[in-house]
């Protein structure tokens, strides 16, 4: 499985990355912003999944998200917000706009793979089904 | 005209953050100003105006980019210091912002580290709450725009 962390912040994509590998994404690739993701969408191919901030300069995780499912043949990818933005009515405007998940900053290492087996994403076998235990 | 902000609820929203970060870095406790050399603000607009402050020593910025990065502290250069308290930032200006009146927005943040720091003067203190963490302190304040 593939998975690609955008965040303005170095930090915060390192502990995200550093969760995914935990849970077991062999593959995790990053971008700074969500200009920079849509790059690296068009010249490495798609992730399975893509983790992506609110606020950041340049392109926001919003317009990213709007991009994304903007283009029919990227919405295959799953793609949760990992943000501070944690009003209702900024939620719902980016589940609308295409995001499948949200996760509000700060979180824990089990609050991330909580979602992901909310999404059905198999980390440790990339089969798609859904397991559990992946910290142990 | 912060009814939902207090003293309190941003010791609770700071010791959470601090709690993700790395268990050998211990809870946050109740501190003093000491001394702080790195400044990281982020700003609120919207229904609410303001500024969210954190404060810190080197050795406190350190210690959080240490455990953010999981490197050494001796791997560390000063940019990802200044990331880790840019995050940082961000996270506790974030949760407070949803305890604000709202809609509003919040700024990319904003980290001072070499010499003196000062808020612009249209700014007035609503909240302080100082910490300790690693034995180092950890100050955050809440300012309100007065113009």
């Amino acid at each position: 499985m593939k998975a690609l962390v955008v965040d303005d912040s170095r930090s915060m994509r390192a502990i995200v990355s550093r969760i995914l590998h935990k849970a077991g994404i062999d593959e995790v690739i990053q971008a700074g912003d969500g200009r920079q993701a849509i790059e690296v969408l068009e010249g490495s191919g798609l992730p399975d999944l893509v983790l992506v901030d609110w606020h950041m300069p340049i392109m926001s995780g919003i317009e990213f998200v709007t991009a994304v499912h903007g283009r029919s043949e990227w919405r295959s990818m799953t793609i949760m917000m990992v943000t501070t933005e944690n009003e209702q009515g900024q939620i719902l405007r980016a589940l609308e706009a295409g995001a499948h998940e949200y996760l509000i900053k700060p979180f824990t290492p089990e609050a991330l793979m909580e979602k992901l087996v909310l999404l059905g994403l198999d980390c440790t076998t990339g089969t798609g089904q859904t397991s559990g235990g992946a910290w142990e | 005209m912060t009814p939902k902000v207090t003293v309190d609820t941003i010791a609770v929203v700071t010791r959470d953050i601090f709690a993700t970060l790395s268990a050998d870095g211990g809870d946050l406790l109740s501190g003093d100003r000491g001394s702080r050399e790195i400044v990281s603000t982020v700003e609120i607009t919207g229904a609410w105006n303001g500024t969210v402050c954190l404060s810190c020593s080197v050795a406190a910025g350190r210690h959080a980019a240490s455990a953010m990065f999981d490197m050494e502290d001796s791997e560390l250069s000063p940019a990802e210091i200044t990331d880790a308290l840019g995050e940082l930032v961000n996270m506790v200006g974030g949760n407070i912002k949803s305890l604000l009146p709202g809609p509003s927005q919040l700024s990319l943040p904003t980290v001072h580290s070499e010499g003196p720091f000062e808020l612009p003067g249209h700014l007035e203190l609503a909240n302080e709450v100082m910490f300790s963490w690693t034995a180092e302190p950890v100050v955050v304040t809440l300012w309100n725009r007065t113009s």
